[in-house]
């Protein structure tokens, strides 16, 4: 027991580090471990799963259908980030500007719908967008359609869904940074001569690229796993790479092909942390924590 | 002291209602037959016994598949305790079960597709129908012996319903001649207005079916012409499916889609007179067939109880209940009778001995081996 002691004494990171680090390989590198292991089994014609190694369902992931589908998927979160990014930096820059006392209240405002269960945030939006939903209520009583506009079951509501549901996520990070800007820095460019948006793009912008980068991986990440926006808002009929996934482990039973489209998402996701992380710094880091 | 009164008041009432609903439970078999209408086949006593032991059945079925009462009415009458679990779909149950073999329901649902695959993977204990006389006194000689099932080993088909689908009239010409024929769902979609806001089922086994009995192929075909002409079929009404979805109720309800299909229409007949218009329309020719296979898993920890549940189901005022609330056709041979003439006029209790003879169960051709294979494949082009 003593020989216990003094070694920890003698290494006290690993009883900081330790719980967590065990918590992360059980929960996290322990599920990805047993994807990545299914992904080689067969699926036997009478619908078993076999102890036999193959290679077939990556062969198969070079079917141009799957192309399409993770084509259709990154496009879908890269727009969702863009447009998270053009609006929700405003809105961050505005509140940390402008909001004064209330800076607390207006942001605690924008958390507030991701306090929500998720999916009743999303039939939320159904009701709103449906043929005969609010939106189209309006519309119609404003005059401004003659008569409604199908929204629900389409691309575009997949991605106002998307929009809606993770937009907090990126405005968080960027609030963080721009609250945690140098004052001094931003008047030292307005005395040196540059002009409102000199400054912004050349000091303020790039001083929070940590907070941008960190909203990305918090949007861009997540969007490139949905799969319920799509099937409640798209109507099961726009589908992406999570879908792909819904519908060989669930619908076809196919867990190891399943396992493989998951195993390929999870390579990408890695992929596009780690670029976040390499041009954001640790700031980006930080930011997500 | 007032709060003290209060509390000790509330307290009184719990107490004596917990009291009064275990006075209500049968605690003797003695009492247990004497409870028993006439007509009502009582377990044997060592199934009584120890079901009374066993305490508790844990069920894993479909959320609002049986009037809540049945389940209230079980466990005030037995003093069992009832746990619930639910599915969205058989493919969920199925995954569960591959993924936990050992998982401990007393009491699964599955369909007669889901039910061959858990049978195959050996899941599914075999029933004993000296454990079961109510069902052997009153089940219906067609619902013997079912190709899925020889002598009833596993399970007992409850209640068959026929695949069709839905049209609301009052949005579309309802004289127009397709409709009665599977050629309304495949052909009328880009005729109608608004692209006829129809909604296919989420379920590929269901949809790709109904297109090769549309084109005159068996809905169990693994024949590669035949399973490409069928998703040609399909890719043609592409453009004017509105969704996949397999409970569109809010949408059918809410006049948001006017045609749904391929489905088991007596799911729809509990709210048919809500919507004016709404037609449950059983296709010509042959058609799917579904239904509900009561099984007790191998790893069940109260078979016992699983048993009582099961004699209990084939109560004839049970069995009423089950038919009115979901339109199927009853397996207790004398709820026939008893449907209400509304229920009894719906096309599933209308069909034909010759129609259902000519119509299929899902089979393993069509969800295993190559028949999965190119099914998941025209899926994918469909919904990608």
């Amino acid at each position: 027991m003593s020989k216990i002691k003094k070694y920890l004494a003698s290494r006290p990171h690993i009883l900081y580090v330790g719980p967590i680090s065990l918590w992360t390989l059980v929960f996290i590198i322990g599920p990805l471990i047993v994807i990545f292991y299914y992904s080689f089994l067969t699926f036997s014609s009478t619908g078993q799963i076999l102890n036999t190694f193959t290679l077939k369902h990556y062969r198969n992931l070079l079917d141009p259908n799957y192309f399409t589908i993770l084509m259709r998927t990154l496009a879908y979160g890269f727009g969702t980030n863009m447009v998270c990014l053009l609006i929700g930096y405003p809105l961050a820059y505005w509140v940390v500007t402008y909001g004064g006392k209330w800076k607390t209240l207006l942001i605690f405002l924008i958390i507030l719908p991701s306090w929500t269960c998720y999916l009743i945030k999303i039939y939320a939006l159904q009701t709103l967008i449906a043929y005969n939903g609010l939106i189209n209520q309006i519309l119609l009583d404003l005059k401004l359609l003659s008569s409604p506009i199908d929204i629900l079951y389409s691309p575009v509501a997949v991605v106002l869904g998307l929009i809606f549901t993770w937009i907090p996520f990126m405005i968080l990070p960027i609030y963080a940074s721009l609250d945690g800007l140098d004052r001094s820095l931003l008047e030292a460019s307005l005395d040196l001569g540059a002009t409102p948006t000199e400054r912004f793009f050349t000091v303020t912008l790039p001083l929070t690229k940590g907070g941008i980068f960190a909203g990305t991986i918090l949007v861009f990440i997540p969007v490139l796993g949905e799969w319920l926006i799509p099937a409640l808002l798209g109507g099961a009929k726009v589908m992406m790479a999570g879908n792909l996934v819904t519908l060989h482990f669930i619908s076809a039973g196919n867990i190891p092909a399943g396992s493989s489209i998951a195993t390929v998402l999870t390579a990408t996701i890695i992929l596009i942390v780690y670029l976040c992380i390499k041009l954001g710094g640790e700031e980006a880091l930080e930011r997500i924590i | 002291m007032r709060k003290t009164y209060v509390l000790i008041i509330l307290f009184t009432v719990l107490g004596l209602f917990l009291i009064s609903s275990s006075f209500a439970a049968v605690k003797t078999y003695e009492e247990y037959v004497a409870s028993l209408e006439n007509g009502y086949e009582p377990v044997p006593r060592e199934v009584f016994e120890q079901a009374m032991k066993e305490g508790q059945l844990n069920i894993y079925d479909w959320a609002s598949y049986w009037d809540e009462d049945l389940y209230n009415d079980f466990s005030k009458i037995f003093g069992i305790k009832i746990v619930r679990d639910n599915f969205a779909n058989y493919e969920e149950m199925l995954t569960k079960f591959k993924l936990n073999p050992n998982i401990e329901y007393d009491f699964v649902l599955p369909g007669p597709r889901s039910f061959d695959q858990m049978k195959a993977l050996g899941l599914i204990s075999k029933l004993n129908h000296d454990w079961l006389p109510n069902v052997t006194k009153n089940i219906r000689p067609a619902f013997k012996e079912m190709a899925f099932d020889p002598g009833n080993q596993y399970t007992i088909l409850y209640g068959l319903s026929l695949a069709g689908y839905m049209v609301n009239t009052s949005f579309v010409d309802k004289d127009d001649p397709r409709i009665g024929h599977w050629s309304y769902l495949f052909d009328a979609p880009k005729d109608l207005p608004s692209h006829g806001k129809l909604i296919i089922r989420d379920n590929m086994y269901s949809v790709i079916g109904a297109a090769l009995q549309y084109l005159g192929y068996s809905l169990n075909s693994v024949d590669e012409k035949e399973l490409m002409e069928a998703k040609k079929v399909l890719l043609k009404i592409k453009p004017y499916i509105m969704a996949f979805d397999s409970w569109p109720k809010r949408q059918i309800v809410g006049k948001q889609s006017w045609l749904f299909g391929p489905c088991s229409i007596g799911d729809y007949l509990p709210f048919i007179d809500d919507v004016p218009g709404l037609k449950a329309v059983l296709p010509k020719g042959s058609t799917e067939l579904r239904g509900s296979c009561p099984i007790i898993p191998t790893p069940a920890p109260h078979k016992a109880v699983a048993h009582l549940w099961i004699n209990y189901l084939f109560r004839r005022d049970q069995a009423l209940k089950h038919a009115v609330s979901t339109g199927m056709s009853s397996p207790h041979k004398e709820v026939s009778q008893l449907l209400p003439q509304r229920v009894k006029d719906f096309p599933t209790n209308r069909a034909t001995g010759e129609y259902i003879q000519n119509s299929e169960f899902l089979e393993p051709p069509s969800y295993t081996g190559k028949g999965l294979e190119i099914r998941t494949k025209i899926w994918e082009e469909l919904k990608k």
